[in-house]
C-alpha cells in the first residue's frame, strides 16, 4: 500500500511545553481539606456572628482547595502521563478518577474519613508520578496541622 | 484529507496521535460557524493547526483550542481570515492511545 501517503500532522500544540510538573500542589491541597474540615468540625454548633463567619470561611476554603486538587491531578493526568505510564500503572487511571469523585464529596460534607481518603489516593497519585522519574519516595508526616502523612520525593 | 494530530491542545475531544479525515470541499458551499473544529493555517508560522471557531465576526475566525490553558490560538496570534481555513474536521478514524 506505498502509494497510501501518510496523513499531514496538524499541531494542536500550546507554544509553551514549559514541563513543570509536581503533585505537591494536590497534596497540600488535599491536606488543606482535611484542615478545614477539622476546624469546621471543631467548631461545632457554634452560633452567633463570628463563629458563623469563620464556619463560612473554612467551608469556602475547603471549596476551593478540592477543587485545586482536581485541576492539579487533571493537569499531570493529561499532560504529563503518557500511554506507557498507563500501560506501567493499571491502577492510574481509577487512581485519577478516585480523586476526582472523593474531591467533590470532600466539597459537599466535612467527613474527615472522605478528606483522609482523598489524600491517601493523592499519595498513591504523586508515588507513581516520582517512579515514572525514576525519583524515590519516602512517606513523612507533615510537620505542621493536620499532621497527616504525605509523600515526598528523595531529591 | 487525512490529519494526525500532534499535541494535547484539543483535549478531551482528539488526544495526541488522533488521526482525522478533514473536508476541504465543505467550506465551498457552507460558511465556517461558530462551534465546528477546523485546521487552519497559524498566520504567524504557516503551519497547519486544529482549532475550534468560537466566533465569527465580519468572516474573521477567533479560534481556540478545547484544552485553553494548553493552546496557543486566536488569544495569541488574533483572528484568522477564510482563506487560511483548511477545512472542516468531519471525523476521528483512529486513536493511538485507547485509554486516552
Amino acid at each position: 500500500m506505498k502509494f497510501i501517503k501518510p496523513p499531514q500532522t496538524v499541531y494542536a500544540h500550546c507554544d509553551i511545553p514549559c514541563g513543570i510538573y509536581d503533585p505537591h500542589n494536590a497534596q497540600v491541597a488535599a491536606l488543606t481539606v482535611i484542615r478545614m474540615m477539622d476546624l469546621i468540625n471543631e467548631s461545632g454548633d457554634a452560633s452567633g456572628t463570628v463563629p458563623t463567619h469563620n464556619i463560612a470561611r473554612y467551608a469556602a476554603v475547603k471549596e476551593e482547595h478540592a477543587e485545586l486538587c482536581k485541576n492539579e491531578v487533571r493537569i499531570i493526568w493529561g499532560d504529563y502521563f503518557k500511554e506507557e505510564h498507563f500501560q506501567e500503572n493499571s491502577d492510574l487511571n481509577e487512581i485519577t478518577h478516585q480523586i476526582m469523585e472523593l474531591a467533590s464529596k470532600a466539597r459537599q460534607g466535612v467527613d474527615r474519613n472522605i478528606g483522609i481518603e482523598l489524600l491517601s489516593a493523592v499519595n498513591r497519585f504523586a508515588e507513581i508520578f516520582w517512579k515514572t522519574k525514576d525519583v524515590e519516595t519516602k512517606r513523612v508526616v507533615s510537620p505542621y496541622k493536620p499532621e497527616e502523612e504525605i509523600i515526598y520525593p528523595v531529591l | 484529507m487525512r490529519f494526525v494530530v500532534s499535541g494535547k491542545s484539543m483535549e478531551p475531544k482528539y488526544f495526541d496521535g488522533d488521526k482525522l479525515f478533514v473536508s476541504k470541499i465543505l467550506y465551498r458551499f457552507l460558511k465556517p460557524h461558530r462551534g465546528g473544529i477546523v485546521v487552519v493555517h497559524d498566520p504567524r508560522t504557516g503551519r497547519l493547526i486544529v482549532k475550534r471557531i468560537e466566533s465569527v465576526e465580519d468572516n474573521k475566525y477567533f479560534v481556540m483550542g478545547d484544552n485553553s490553558a494548553r493552546s496557543t490560538d486566536s488569544r495569541e496570534f488574533g483572528v484568522v481570515e477564510k482563506s487560511a481555513i483548511v477545512g472542516k474536521v468531519i471525523l476521528r478514524y483512529s486513536r493511538k492511545y485507547k485509554n486516552s
